[in-house]
């Protein structure tokens, strides 16, 4: 009897305990809404902590503009954004407004995460943007994102450690992927292998479809097939690990791929290698690291290739989640993003070219010289005769995840090439369908 | 497995084998019942948060019969993600990941736990403050600083290969390398192996003293004493340690995630079923087959729990 009675007390008490734990927690959820129509937003994006910095002064200006209107600013660094957007998702709360890689826009939109903003046209001048870039975007003729800004991929080069071995600028009008490696291969030599020549991830999509254009095919064609062959893929691993193996490259060993690096700290930043492939946007970033000993080259392949491979691609998108409370500031808060030229005064081209012509032109005055080589670049590639981009379907982004995975194994020669490329028809096919 | 939940463990099981060691007495004193009830109070937090844990449970297994993508209704779709998962070749990948993992790290582990708390059974003087120095390790070793630290230090110019340098050694990719780095998450694991220390040492000072004197006095070497008298009377010990150590290495998910960048690792050589399991639901947003591959590991797990318990019949003795 004592025993019973101790337990009921005993549980009396935990029930209790819990019973109150249980009501404090409720009172730690976040509300949107505050008092008398207060409007919070969330908006995420990847940064560190100077980019941060960057957000937020553009961010005032936002609510200074609509008074009433507060943005949260939540950012993680790159290598975990994805997951931690689709944990926000899956939780359902997602942010109000995010930037978006394009090769993960289709597995959001395939599930109706994303809003459609043609129907805020109210509160965002399409009018102004590049037609044919937000054109580009739409998915069943609605407009779930919109480009942050215009970007290519381009080599970056450091001009201070060529200086100092002597090696000259290559013709990147003209050369072919033969004498970048010669090129790259020259530069290790004459550092005593201090500096290699450069460094690229070959499972990187833009890369792998610059120089798939440039064989005359596309990784996934306009209806969202998986359309590259065989062959071109074993021809560019062929290509990649060639590179490594002959030391143009650095040790595979070296090159850690996991882990979000600063400028500071990529291969680049620290001098290990002499040029890396980056998307364009970020080469002022770049060259600040560098003291300025930078410039920006072209991908070799394009002259006398099928195709010019290296294409003018939206840097990211803006978009808003379908569940949203508050989408009319969403929308807003993009329109802001895209076509204010208050919203650029602090961040210039870091997310690319602006999209709204005007804002664009506005801008060039105030552009640091290393702005103005990526906005040339752009500008140069934008007045040729290249075919315009095109999404890529639900299941690229985990087709390139695949794709990183069968790059090491043949980087540490746990696969031949032809292996690989056998592997990543397979991979890619299942993500699409497992996807779409 | 955080430290106070092995502790309550600990004590409950130590009341609770008390109880059942008791149970082929003829004699049933107030004793055994107290005994009894002791055990069911420690218990009761337990009992009390699995109440919370039930309607989980329940969708959760619900779930695993759906597919179901987090931002759509579900949809029913009967055994379909259970033939999938033992068609699906990531999952033998992930299965071979998690259990060379756990059958290597667990025995390595415990053997290091058992040899450090038999050096320090001796009667160390300050034995308090290397006690506390072995068991640092395996409170702070799953958590996210250290595994980005050891990252760092098993980085390819980190500072485990200047080490080696100095000796010559080119040492190899740790981090980077398909075939090192799950050795490298192993040697994080057996680094923290402070936890079954400190309950080994527990055991072994509840061993009496006069039966290494009798031994002794026999001519026994130190050898067969430990074979003979050490071992069997910390059986229990040894079983307890073996059972959540292995129930903890079969489930282990944050030193994968940090370590690989949440990818699995260079060439999926990091891919633990858990990580696998948080691709396809967080990732993927395939959350019906996430549910069913949680399942089939409740289901594993508690197959070999089961197991555990049966051979312990064997080798395990209880003061009777």
């Amino acid at each position: 009897m004592t025993t019973l009675s101790r337990i009921s007390r005993h549980t009396l008490k935990a029930g209790a305990i819990s019973a109150v734990a249980a009501l404090a927690l409720t009172g730690c959820s976040t509300g949107a809404a505050g008092e008398d129509g207060d409007v919070t937003l969330t908006l995420t994006a990847w940064a560190n902590a100077d980019e941060a910095k960057m957000y937020e002064k553009v961010l005032d200006v936002f609510e200074e503009q609509n008074p009433g209107v507060t943005v949260n600013f939540e950012y993680t660094d790159v290598g975990a954004y994805q997951d931690k957007l689709n944990t926000k998702f899956a939780a359902g709360s997602p942010a109000d407004v995010m930037f978006l890689v394009g090769q993960w826009l289709g597995e959001y939109t395939s599930r109706g995460a994303l809003l459609d903003l043609a129907d805020y046209a109210d509160d965002i001048d399409f009018d102004a943007m590049n037609q044919p870039l937000i054109e580009s975007q739409k998915i069943d003729g609605a407009t779930y994102a919109i480009p942050t800004g215009s970007t290519a991929i381009g080599l970056a080069v450091n001009t201070a450690v060529l200086d100092e071995y002597g090696i000259e600028l290559p013709d990147d009008k003209s050369w072919t992927w033969d004498e970048f490696g010669d090129w790259s291969r020259s530069v290790t030599e004459a550092s005593g292998g201090a500096t290699y020549g450069s460094l690229f991830d070959p499972a990187w999509l833009p890369l792998l479809s610059t120089y798939v254009r440039q064989q005359g095919e596309d990784v996934y064609d306009k209806s969202g097939e998986l359309s590259v062959k065989e062959s071109t893929l074993k021809d560019w691993f062929d290509l990649s690990m060639d590179l490594f193996d002959s030391k143009a490259f650095p040790p595979a060993e070296s090159v850690d791929q996991t882990g979000a690096f600063s400028p500071e700290e990529s291969p680049l930043g620290t001098k290990k290698v002499a040029s890396t492939v980056i998307p364009a946007n970020v080469f002022p970033t770049y060259s600040s690291v560098l003291d300025g000993n930078a410039t920006l080259l072209r991908l070799p392949g394009d002259a006398g290739a099928e195709r010019p491979g290296i294409a003018v691609t939206p840097t990211l998108v803006w978009s808003a989640a379908a569940a949203s409370k508050h989408p009319a500031e969403a929308a807003k808060l993009i329109d802001f993003l895209t076509n204010d030229p208050a919203s650029f005064a602090d961040r210039g081209t870091f997310l690319g070219v602006p999209i709204n012509s005007d804002v664009a032109e506005g801008l060039s005055a105030d552009l640091e010289p290393a702005e103005a080589e990526f906005v040339d670049y752009v500008a140069a590639l934008q007045d040729e005769d290249r075919d315009p981009y095109y999404l890529e379907p639900a299941g690229a982004g985990a087709a390139s995840q695949a794709l990183t995975s069968i790059v090491t194994e043949m980087e540490f020669k746990r696969k031949t090439t032809a292996d690989g490329a056998t592997a990543f028809i397979t991979e890619a096919t299942a993500a699409l369908n497992q996807a779409g | 497995m955080t430290a106070p939940a092995t502790v309550l463990g600990a004590v409950a099981a130590e009341a609770a084998t008390h109880k059942r060691a008791r149970r082929g007495t003829r004699v049933r004193n107030g004793s055994s019942t107290a005994d009894g009830a002791v055990a069911y109070l420690f218990l009761l937090p337990w009992m009390i948060g699995m109440l919370f844990t039930v309607i989980p449970f329940g969708s959760s297994l619900y779930l695993a019969f759906t597919d179901y993508n987090l931002l759509q209704p579900a949809k029913f779709i009967g055994l379909d993600n259970f033939v999938r998962l033992f068609q699906d070749p990531k999952i033998a990948t992930a299965a071979g990941v998690t259990l060379s993992y756990t059958f290597i790290a667990v025995p390595i582990s415990m053997a290091a736990a058992l040899a450090v708390a038999l050096l320090l059974n001796r009667g160390v003087r300050g034995l308090p403050i290397y006690r506390s120095i072995f068991y640092l390790p395996s409170l702070i070793g799953a958590s996210v600083a250290v595994v980005i630290l050891w990252r760092s230090i098993f980085g390819y110019d980190g500072i485990v290969n200047k080490a080696l340098a100095v000796f010559g050694i080119e040492g190899p990719g740790w981090v980077t390398d398909p075939d090192w780095a799950l050795v490298t998450l192993i040697t994080l694991s057996i680094w923290g192996f402070g936890g079954a220390m400190v309950i080994f040492l527990a055991g072994l000072r509840q061993v009496p003293r006069m039966y290494y004197e009798a031994a002794s006095v026999d001519g026994a070497t130190g050898w067969r004493q430990f074979r003979s008298i050490t071992l069997p009377l910390i059986s229990p010990v040894i079983f307890f340690n073996l059972v959540l150590g292995l129930i903890g290495a079969l489930q282990v998910f944050t030193q994968g995630y940090v370590f690989s960048g949440g990818t699995g690792g260079p060439a999926d050589s990091t891919l633990f079923y858990s990580l696998y399991l948080y691709q396809q639901g967080f990732q993927r947003f395939d959350m019906g087959y996430a549910s069913a591959m949680a399942w089939v590991m409740f289901v594993v797990i508690a197959l070999f729990t089961a197991l555990n318990f049966v051979a312990s019949k064997r080798w395990v003795f209880y003061d009777d």
